[in-house]
């Protein structure tokens, strides 16, 4: 018997249970728990079940919110005529937190990837098709630069070019603050294939 | 590049040795299982971050042991020196690079940086057994030589592998997936999958004229080798990768019935061959033992010699029982060529035959190599 206490082992076990905690990470966290205060606890508990009670999607975006329509899709100074759409709700934050984006949001809850069974009919696309009406000039693609990124960027264009805005996608290249000579080859590649004129 | 030492810990049947290297010819001596081509296989995770051996960390560990450590001096052709340690941990299940005492955050970015050219007695496949063989001797040469080669190729793999799976769920009349879920895969597979050909393309004529120079210098009797590049269905004329494109999108829509039926994509580089030939026949089937020998000697000192040319450092030559079944005058030309070439190791049984007077640079070091535990013989 490695652990004494099974209500600890199941404690250590559901914090294994999340991304990017490994047993022994596990392990001092649950021993952390064990030293806190019953109220602390208490209060972290409640804020775990918060989350899922309180919390959930904008059925016109598709963003995590506690009110629906949520903040940003009623909001009124954003912009209705430009759609960004994103994989996941982390992508809402970053671009938020660049405060240079006004108008509206599209979440996809992921990217095609039929190795992990995920199709168009998995993602909100047809959510997303429903969204295009006249008013909608510009629907900016702001996928993961990976394969599955780059896969539903390219079915995403075809289906919403004949709807009639224009689609963008977010360029791929140079972080800033980062050396052009250090950038590795394929990065350096792709942000010359996407050069804009000047 | 030189390589100064090697420290290797719990790796094979090596406890913890340490070999320091002459920057001329090394040879490695030890009857069968001593743990000679332990040797070179730890040296060989320098350039590809892999044993070229076997495909799997966890056989390379120690029986019993936790973790493996190689770790090397080297010396850069700019003078600097370079400290690279690579580390696996059999609990994590993890392998760990650091070059510098600075932990790589892409282990990919050790790959070039300080090339191998191994030759061993699986590198015999390469002339004589199936395409795949050749395509990762194509492979294996263009990661070291260029970091977006080898971006692409682990692009189009995961490509080809998503793509496959759609394929699938067709397969034997099953519905099928709709051409518009399957295009998206099929347009990042033929954009990558031409960059990747077309960088094969330029290479086999890059490489050629001096495969077939050094094959000359080497062969017995006058022979003539030939390589060509093969895709489906065929080259395009024209330079660069839009008609490689092209030709590849077509290919893809003419087999498309014939990939759902299959459950799998007919056409693109995973499919292409490296076709070799000598005297005009097909060296694959019609070669004898020695002329395969030949050519895959032949093969590696020009892989040597162009990795050299194209990159800033010149790769470590890896030769892996290769003069066990020479005679003295071929074993003497040999050596006196690799002497010509700059570093080697080089692992043998016994003393390989050679003349010491034609030797190139530095003497050659002996370092006997006998359970697991290493001496350089005065
Ligand atoms: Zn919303």
């Amino acid at each position: 018997m490695l652990y004494t206490s099974e209500a600890l082992h199941q404690l250590i076990e559901e914090f294994a249970q999340l991304p990017g905690i490994g047993r022994k990470t596990a392990q001092r966290l649950a021993l952390f728990v064990l030293k806190q205060s019953k109220d602390d606890v208490a209060r972290m508990a409640q804020a775990l079940v918060n989350v899922k009670e309180r919390i959930r999607y904008c059925s016109t975006c598709w963003n995590i919110t506690e009110v629906d329509p949520c903040a940003i899709c009623s909001g009124p100074k954003r912009e209705k005529k430009v759609i960004c759409v994103v994989e996941e709700p982390n992508d809402v934050i970053a671009v938020e937190k660049t405060g240079e984006f006004r108008g509206l949001y599209h979440v996809l809850g992921g990217s095609l990837s039929p190795l992990d069974g995920i199709g168009p009919e998995e993602l909100k696309v047809r959510e997303l098709l429903s969204r295009i009406t006249q008013d909608v000039e510009e629907v900016i693609l702001a996928m993961n630069p990976n394969v599955e990124g780059e896969a539903t960027t390219l079915y995403l264009t075809r289906l919403i070019k004949p709807l009639g805005p224009r689609v963008t996608r977010i360029a791929r290249g140079i972080p800033v603050g980062g050396d052009l000579e250090f950038a590795d080859e394929a990065t350096l590649s792709r942000a010359i294939e996407g050069r804009i004129a000047v | 590049m030189n390589l100064a030492s090697v420290r290797v810990r719990n790796f094979r049947n090596h406890r913890d040795s340490v070999v320091e290297f002459g920057s001329g010819i090394n040879f490695l001596i030890g009857g069968n299982g001593q743990g000679k081509t332990s040797i070179l296989e730890a040296i060989s995770y320098f350039g590809l971050t892999k044993s070229f051996f076997s495909a799997s960390d966890l056989t390379t560990l120690r029986k019993g042991a936790g973790e493996f450590e190689i770790e090397g001096d080297l010396l850069t052709g700019s003078g600097t020196r370079e400290h690279i340690l690579i580390r696996f941990d059999r609990e994590a299940g993890e392998k760990k690079i650091g070059v510098n005492r600075s932990l790589l955050e892409r282990q990919n970015h050790l790959i070039g940086r300080f090339p191998v050219v191994v030759l061993s007695p699986e590198s015999g496949r390469i002339t004589a057994g199936a395409p795949a063989e050749r395509r990762k001797f194509l492979d294996m040469v263009l990661a070291q030589r260029s970091r977006s080669y080898l971006e692409d190729l682990l692009e189009y793999r995961r490509v080809l592998r998503q793509r496959n799976r759609l394929l699938l769920e067709g397969k034997g009349g099953r519905g099928g997936v709709s051409t518009e879920t399957l295009r998206p895969w099929s347009e990042s597979l033929t954009r990558t999958g031409a960059r990747i050909i077309d960088r094969r393309r330029q290479f086999v004529t890059e490489f050629l004229p001096a495969f077939v120079r050094v094959h000359g210098g080497i062969a017995q009797d006058h022979e003539e080798v030939t390589m060509e590049y093969r895709t489906t269905p065929t080259l395009p004329d024209e330079p660069g990768t839009q008609a490689l494109t092209e030709m590849l999108s077509m290919a893809l829509a003419r087999t498309e019935r014939e990939e759902r039926r299959r459950g799998a994509t007919l056409v693109g580089p995973h499919r292409d061959d490296l076709l070799l030939s000598i005297n005009g026949m097909n060296a694959q089937d019609h070669a004898s033992q020695g002329q395969h020998k030949t050519m895959i000697l032949a093969m590696k000192i020009a892989e040597f010699e162009y990795l050299a040319g194209a990159l800033d450092e010149v790769p470590v030559l890896l030769l892996d029982d290769l003069f066990s079944e020479l005679d003295e005058a071929r074993s003497d030309r040999i050596i006196r060529l690799v002497s010509t070439l700059g570093q080697s190791v080089i692992t043998a049984t016994t003393d390989p035959f050679f003349n010491g007077e034609g030797v190139q640079g530095d003497p050659p070091r002996t370092i006997i190599v006998e359970d697991g535990t290493c001496r350089i013989r005065e």
